[in-house]
């Protein structure tokens, strides 16, 4: 025999996804991940364009001061952006001026090494205590006053050719040295003196105005071009501004804890993603299954009973109470009643006045009365009818 | 494609490497996402596998039985791995997930056990295996569908009744009818008169044939019709108790089958609301039970209203002859009046109607209630709805029905008892 005797295989069972079901299922899903990863690279380049925090010569923001930089720039001071505090002095002349907009960011070496500038002009704006001490020995931080427009009055010609001024913040007293916009005080939010190296000194409490917001307003422009060079003091500003890594340093607390922590906590957070994906992975979809309803029988009655109670229906009520008290003890009285319908009011009456013992007109108040006039006299009511229904079915009871 | 503990635990030991350098979690990340690569490259493919199940189709509620699984490997590859054989949830399916093992071009057989807790049929919804790599890091995973269903019988609870019933039944055929004759009764057999005998069963005739006093005895008649109506519309629905009014009406309609299977009637079945869902016509005394339970047991309550035109119709065509229809509804005053009174007189002038409806002790519980002003609006709600069923009741009677309104506990015996006084009443 040439018929071959294998068994059919029998046909495959398997269902549920193969690579291919995958990728047709899930495209759609994976071209809207993409275009939005594609749409949020795209604002994260477009929002990069003013990058730069507050007073960085790039940054085009309220609190930036590209403007500035602008208009230094026009009057031939060559700008230049300086991220790293060490290479700051390099090759510094007579004809350089040195702008630490934020001058938090300098460590302890950098300040001391900025103090020992001996020409040209260093300008800081609201030095904490610590760098102003390393930069100078004649300054120190005294009050602060409401940033407001003053006058300049003093001898510093920088600030008495720019005249009134957005001034405030941080004020400092000096030993010897001018002291602007003090408004009469004796420390001032702008003071000038000498660096430990013996450079020209101007300390400014506040840089709001130097800010792109401020500079065209009132002499703010002309105060922050002739303390930089604007007024043909200098050739070159050495613009300070925080680098991308030390600004996340800057007092955070990250920078004490020891380099492997982001990492480790990066893991950790893999781990994390890792067990959610493990136990995440059902054996299998769950399963449906259409429920029975449950509906119990009383429920229709238990709702008519709400609604009686908030109509407050004592009619209705006590009719079907009255009605079903006549219906329990008519029966038992042996009336004949028309078919289908109930026996006279009257006969009803009267054989249940004559088993019960009670007069009539309780009765018939009781089984064909008025509607009751408030909820506990249909409460007594209730009760007087499962007396009358009592004492109809066992008129020996009241006797024993 | 799924990923185990292990990746995790090894991904969690790693932050310990942390301290060394970043480079080491690099390596350590590579590592398993080498080893999660291999994995998946040598598990078993579970697409590979093959299934079949053998085991029990049906069951009664509230009894467990077994289905196998029968697995077996067509693919190259060792499958070792998790299996979860996943059933509807009512269909109490155990073990949720069971461990499989199966090398190349062999088979296994896997057991559920199912211990139901629905009526009908329960099926099985789909396979699932997840085939793990050598490594224990990650596998594939994949469904099959391998369809199979388990009937769950209804669970014939009033079962308890029967020998009572039955020795009833045994009753009215011996000495009850012996001495009774009319409507009801057939002729049995003849036999010499024993003192007692009422004389006015003797056959004179045979008697004369024979030159000794001879009897006639008489039996009920057998061969009668029963038709068990089940309405399966929205009022089978509610709940009495804890049971649907249709579990209710099942089981009394079991119950009586018996008994009449056993008094030798012909018991047919109809389950209808606004279409037709089971009916059993013309089965044997032997098997009727069975089939009833086959029928019965995947009906389910449907929310729609229920067709008692198309019921009535639909007994007329069945049942030529005279018959006992036993009506499983409910005393609902709007089904009743709107739909069955209207049409009703077709059915009482051919046959005999019993209206069967369980009756809610709720409702009477909350008739009684006093005390303040809630429980009394209850009381009077309570009474409304009693008093629409004693005018249901009324109606229903005028028009020559009878009826048994009797609580969950004992609707069956209750059903079967009215069956029973019909039939030694002779008026089946």
């Amino acid at each position: 025999m040439s018929v071959s005797d294998a068994p059919p295989r029998p046909a495959g069972t398997a269902t549920g996804a193969s690579v291919r079901t995958l990728w047709r299922r899930y495209r759609v899903v994976l071209a809207v991940l993409l275009v939005i990863l594609l749409v949020a690279l795209g604002i994260g380049i477009a929002q990069r364009r003013g990058e730069g925090g507050r007073l960085d010569p790039r940054s085009v923001e309220p609190s930036g001061a590209r403007a500035l930089a602008t208009l230094l720039d026009d009057r031939g001071v060559e700008v230049r952006r300086v991220t790293d505090p060490d290479t700051l002095l390099e090759g510094a002349g007579g004809r350089v001026a040195v702008l630490v907009g934020i001058p938090g960011q300098l460590d302890e070496d950098a300040a001391r090494s900025l103090g020992t500038a001996s020409q040209g002009t260093v300008l800081l704006v609201d030095p904490p205590p610590d760098v102003l001490e390393a930069v100078t020995a004649g300054i120190r931080r005294a009050g602060a006053v409401p940033a407001d427009v003053e006058d300049p009055d003093c001898d510093d010609p920088a600030a008495t050719a720019a005249g009134p001024a957005l001034a405030g913040g941080t004020t400092y007293r000096v030993d010897d040295g001018a002291r602007c916009y003090a408004d009469g005080e004796q420390d001032a939010p702008m003071v000038t003196g000498t660096t430990r190296g013996g450079a020209r000194l101007v300390v400014l409490g506040s840089g709001a105005a130097l800010t792109n917001d401020r500079l065209d307003e009132d002499g703010n422009a002309a105060l922050g071009l002739n303390l930089l060079g604007g007024d043909g003091s200098a050739d070159e500003l050495r613009w300070l501004v925080p680098s991308p890594g030390t600004a996340a340093d800057d007092g955070s607390t990250t920078s004490i804890l020891p380099d492997w922590v982001l990492p480790a906590i990066l893991q950790l957070l893999l781990v994390g993603l890792l067990v959610a994906l493990w136990r995440g992975r059902r054996l299998g979809p769950p399963v449906v299954e259409p429920l029975p309803v449950v509906v119990r029988a009383a429920e229709a009655v238990e709702g008519r009973a709400r609604l009686y109670r908030r109509a407050q229906a004592r009619d209705l009520a006590a009719d079907s109470l009255r009605a079903g008290a006549r219906a329990r003890v008519v029966p038992r009285l042996g009336i004949d009643a028309p078919t289908g319908g109930e026996p006279p009011p009257e006969a009803v009456v009267a054989a249940v006045a004559a088993r019960t013992g009670r007069p009539d007109a309780a009765v018939h108040a009781s089984l064909f009365g008025p509607p009751p006039a408030d909820d506990a006299a249909l409460v007594a009511l209730a009760d007087t009818l499962d007396s009358i229904v009592r004492d109809t079915l066992d008129p020996e009871g009241p006797q024993q | 494609m799924a990923i185990t503990g292990r990746v995790a635990l090894v991904a969690a030991l790693g932050v310990l490497l942390a301290p060394l350098g970043a480079v080491w979690l690099w390596a350590v990340a590579g590592l398993l996402l080498v080893g999660v690569a291999v994995d998946v490259a040598l598990a078993g493919r579970v697409a590979d596998l093959r299934m079949e199940r053998a085991g029990a189709t049906t069951t009664r509620l509230g009894e467990s039985v077994e289905v196998a699984l029968l697995v077996t490997n067509g693919g190259g590859r060792r499958v070792r791995g998790m299996l979860r054989d996943a059933w509807l949830p009512s269909a109490g399916a155990g073990p949720r997930a069971q461990p499989v093992d199966i090398p190349p071009g062999e088979r296994r057989r896997l057991v559920s056990t199912l211990t139901p807790t629905r009526r009908g049929d329960r099926t099985a919804a789909h396979v699932t295996v997840r085939s793990l790599g050598p490594l224990g890091l990650a596998g594939r995973q994949r469904r099959h569908q391998v369809p199979w269903s388990v009937r769950v019988l209804p669970p014939f609870a009033s079962r308890k009744f029967l020998p009572e019933k039955l020795a009833r039944l045994r009753q009215l055929d011996g000495a009850v009818a012996l001495n009774r004759r009319g409507q009801g009764t057939e002729f049995d057999s003849l036999r010499d008169f024993v003192d007692g005998d009422d004389v006015r069963s003797i056959d004179w005739r045979a008697t004369a044939r024979r030159g000794d006093v001879v009897v006639r005895t008489w039996r009920p008649e057998r061969d009668r019709r029963l038709v068990c109506v089940l309405d399966t519309g929205r009022t089978s629905a509610a709940r009495v108790g804890d049971i649907p009014r249709l579990d209710a009406a099942l089981d009394a309609c079991l119950l009586l089958a018996a008994v009449a299977a056993r008094a030798g009637d012909r018991v047919d079945l109809l389950a209808a609301d606004s279409v037709v869902r089971a009916s059993v016509e013309g089965a044997s005394r032997n098997d009727v039970l069975p089939m009833l339970v086959q029928a019965m047991a995947p009906l389910e309550p449907a929310l729609v209203e229920s067709d008692a035109q198309l019921i009535v119709a639909e007994v007329l065509r069945r049942e030529r002859k005279r018959a006992l229809v036993v009506l499983f509804t409910s005393l609902d005053a709007e089904p009743i009046e709107q739909g069955l009174l209207p049409v009703l007189a077709g059915l009482t002038t051919r046959h005999t109607v019993v209206l069967a409806a369980v009756g809610d002790p709720r409702v009477a519980e909350l008739a009684a209630r006093r005390g303040d002003t809630e429980a009394v609006y209850d009381a009077a709600a309570a009474e409304r709805a009693l008093a629409e069923r004693r005018r249901v009741m009324g109606q229903l009677r005028r028009r020559g029905v009878l009826l048994v309104d009797a609580p969950a506990d004992v609707f069956a015996s209750r059903v079967a008892d009215e069956y029973l006084s019909l039939k030694a009443a002779g008026r089946l």
